[in-house]
C-alpha cells in the first residue's frame, strides 16, 4: 500500500483508520464530500503522492418524516447532494487508480435495521444507492485492476450512550451474547487489513461487519 | 378518512411500458386514475382512452419529475381535481447507460434528479393526501440493478438502489399510519427500451434467468396489483426477475 485518500466527515472510525496506517508509514491524505474532494481527485498528481487506496467515510442525513412541501424538497436536495457526491467523487476515484495502475476503493455504508432498537443517524436511500453504485461499478473497473467494495457496518457502538445501550441491549436480552459491546477499533482493524492485502480476492462485494442482528435485508 | 370504494391511484410513467401495463391491468378494479406522463401526450391519452374503456375514469397529467417543482405540485393537483390519493404508483425513471468513467456529470446528474430525488419529492408530497385515505399505499418501482447492480448502468443502479431504502425509511415511518409501502424490482422487461437493445446485451440477462425468458410488462403490474392488498407484506422490495443469479 503506497498511500490512502479518506474521504468524508470526520469520525471515529476513520480517525482510528488513520493512526492504525499512520503507524505504517502509509502517507493519509483526507477531505471532506464536497467539492474540493472531487477537486483533488481529479488533479491528483499520482508522481509525486501515490494512491492506491481510497476510502469513503459514511454519509448520514436526518431522516425525520417531512411534513411540508418545503420539508420534502429539503430533504430531496440532502439526499440528492449526497448520491451526486458520492457517484461523482466514485467516478474521480475510478480514474485516478486506473490511470495510477490500479488499486482499492471501499464505500462504508451503515446497515439501518439497528435503528428500530434506538435513534441512529442512519441514511437508507444513500447506503443502498451507493451498494447498487459499487457492485455495478466493479464490474467494469475490475479490467483496469481496480477493486471496489462496500463495508456495510451494522453500528458503530461507541457512538451509543452507555444509557441507550443497555435499554437496547435489555430489549433484546435474548441475544444478550450477540449484543457485546464491539470497539470502533475492532472494524477499523478489519478494514486496515484488508487494504494491507494486495492481491484481494473481492470487488463488487457488499461485506457486512457487526453483530450478527441483521443483514442486508430487502 | 377516505373509503375505498372508488380509490384513486396515480401513476407516473403511465404513457407506456410497464406504467401503461399497470394502469391497463388496474383498470379492470374499476378505479379512478391519474396518469402522469412526462411527453408523449397521444401515448398518455391512448393509455387512458383503454383504461376508460374498462369503465374507470381517468385523467392524464404531464410533469417532468426531474423538475422539483413539478414533482411536487403533481400529488396537490390530482389530489385536487380527483378528490384525493389512496395509491401512488411510482414508475417514472430514465437511464443514461454507459461506462462509467465515460459519462458527464449532466447525465449522473439527471438520472438521479428524476429517479431519486424526482421519486422522493413525489412519494413525499402524496403523503398528506395517502394520511387521509382508508387504506393508503405507496408502490415504488426499483429495479434488478438496484438489488444485484448492472454494469454500464452505474446511476441507474444507483438511483434503484436508493429507491429499495426508500421503501424502508418510509414504510418504518408510515406503517403506524396505516399506509402501507413496498416496492418491485423488475429484471429484464420486455419495454420499447429493452426491444432496442441488440442481441448480444439481452443474452446475459436470459442465460441468468430461471425462467429463460424476458418478462412482460403485465407479470410487473400482477406484482403491483397485489402490492393494493399486501396483508402483511411492508417496506419490502419484491424482486421480478424470473430467478435472477439466485
Amino acid at each position: 500500500m503506497n498511500g490512502l485518500l479518506l474521504l468524508g466527515e470526520p469520525n471515529e472510525l476513520l480517525a482510528d483508520l488513520r493512526t492504525r496506517l499512520t503507524d505504517q508509514s502509509v502517507s493519509v491524505y483526507e477531505y471532506g464530500r464536497n467539492q474540493e474532494a472531487l477537486d483533488a481527485l481529479s488533479s491528483w498528481e499520482t508522481d509525486k503522492n501515490p494512491i492506491d487506496r481510497i476510502i469513503f467515510g459514511p454519509a448520514t442525513i436526518a431522516h425525520d418524516l417531512p411534513r411540508s412541501l418545503g420539508e420534502v424538497d429539503d430533504l430531496a436536495q440532502a439526499h440528492e447532494e449526497a448520491v451526486l457526491s458520492f457517484l461523482l467523487q466514485l467516478q474521480a476515484a475510478g480514474r485516478l487508480l486506473a490511470r495510477s495502475g490500479g488499486g482499492q476503493i471501499w464505500a462504508i455504508t451503515q446497515e439501518q435495521s439497528a435503528r428500530y432498537l434506538f435513534p441512529l443517524p442512519t441514511s437508507p436511500i444513500d447506503s443502498y444507492a451507493r451498494r447498487a453504485a459499487v457492485k455495478s461499478f466493479a464490474r467494469e473497473i475490475k479490467r483496469m485492476d481496480v477493486n471496489v467494495n462496500c463495508l456495510d457496518i451494522q453500528f458503530q457502538m461507541d457512538q451509543t450512550p452507555d444509557d441507550q445501550w443497555r435499554v437496547m441491549r435489555n430489549r433484546v436480552n435474548i441475544y444478550a451474547s450477540r449484543l457485546r459491546h464491539q470497539a470502533i477499533a475492532s472494524f477499523s482493524k478489519f478494514l486496515c487489513d484488508l487494504l494491507n492485502q494486495d492481491d484481494l480476492p473481492m470487488s463488487g462485494l457488499v461485506v457486512p461487519v457487526g453483530i450478527g442482528l441483521t443483514e442486508q435485508n430487502i | 378518512m377516505r373509503k375505498l370504494a372508488k380509490p384513486t391511484i396515480l401513476i407516473t410513467g403511465a404513457s407506456r411500458g410497464i406504467g401503461a401495463a399497470i394502469a391497463q391491468h388496474l383498470a379492470t378494479d374499476g378505479h379512478q386514475f391519474a396518469l402522469c406522463y412526462r411527453s408523449d401526450k397521444q401515448a398518455a391519452e391512448d393509455v387512458a382512452a383503454k383504461v376508460e374503456a374498462k369503465g374507470a375514469r381517468v385523467e392524464t397529467y404531464q410533469a417532468d419529475l426531474s423538475d422539483p417543482q413539478q414533482a411536487l405540485e403533481l400529488p396537490v393537483r390530482v389530489a385536487h381535481e380527483l378528490g384525493g390519493i389512496d395509491v401512488l404508483i411510482a414508475n417514472a425513471g430514465m437511464a443514461k447507460d454507459g461506462p462509467f468513467l465515460t459519462l458527464t456529470s449532466e447525465q449522473i446528474t439527471s438520472v438521479i434528479q428524476t429517479n431519486l430525488s424526482g421519486t422522493l419529492r413525489l412519494a413525499g408530497s402524496c403523503v398528506p393526501f395517502l394520511e387521509q385515505s382508508e387504506a393508503g399505499r405507496i408502490i415504488l418501482l426499483s429495479s434488478l440493478g438496484g438489488i444485484f447492480g448492472t454494469d454500464g448502468q452505474v446511476p441507474y443502479s444507483a438511483s434503484k438502489g436508493g429507491i429499495i431504502g426508500m421503501t424502508q425509511w418510509l414504510g418504518e415511518l408510515l406503517g403506524p399510519k396505516g399506509i402501507r409501502v413496498n416496492a418491485v424490482a423488475p429484471g429484464f422487461i420486455e419495454t420499447d427500451m429493452t426491444m432496442q437493445l441488440n442481441q448480444d446485451r439481452i443474452q446475459p440477462f436470459l442465460d441468468f434467468s430461471a425462467l429463460r425468458r424476458i418478462g412482460k410488462p403485465e407479470e410487473v403490474a400482477d406484482v403491483v396489483s397485489f402490492l393494493l392488498n399486501p396483508g402483511y407484506v411492508n417496506s419490502t422490495t419484491i424482486r421480478c426477475d424470473g430467478g435472477f443469479a439466485r
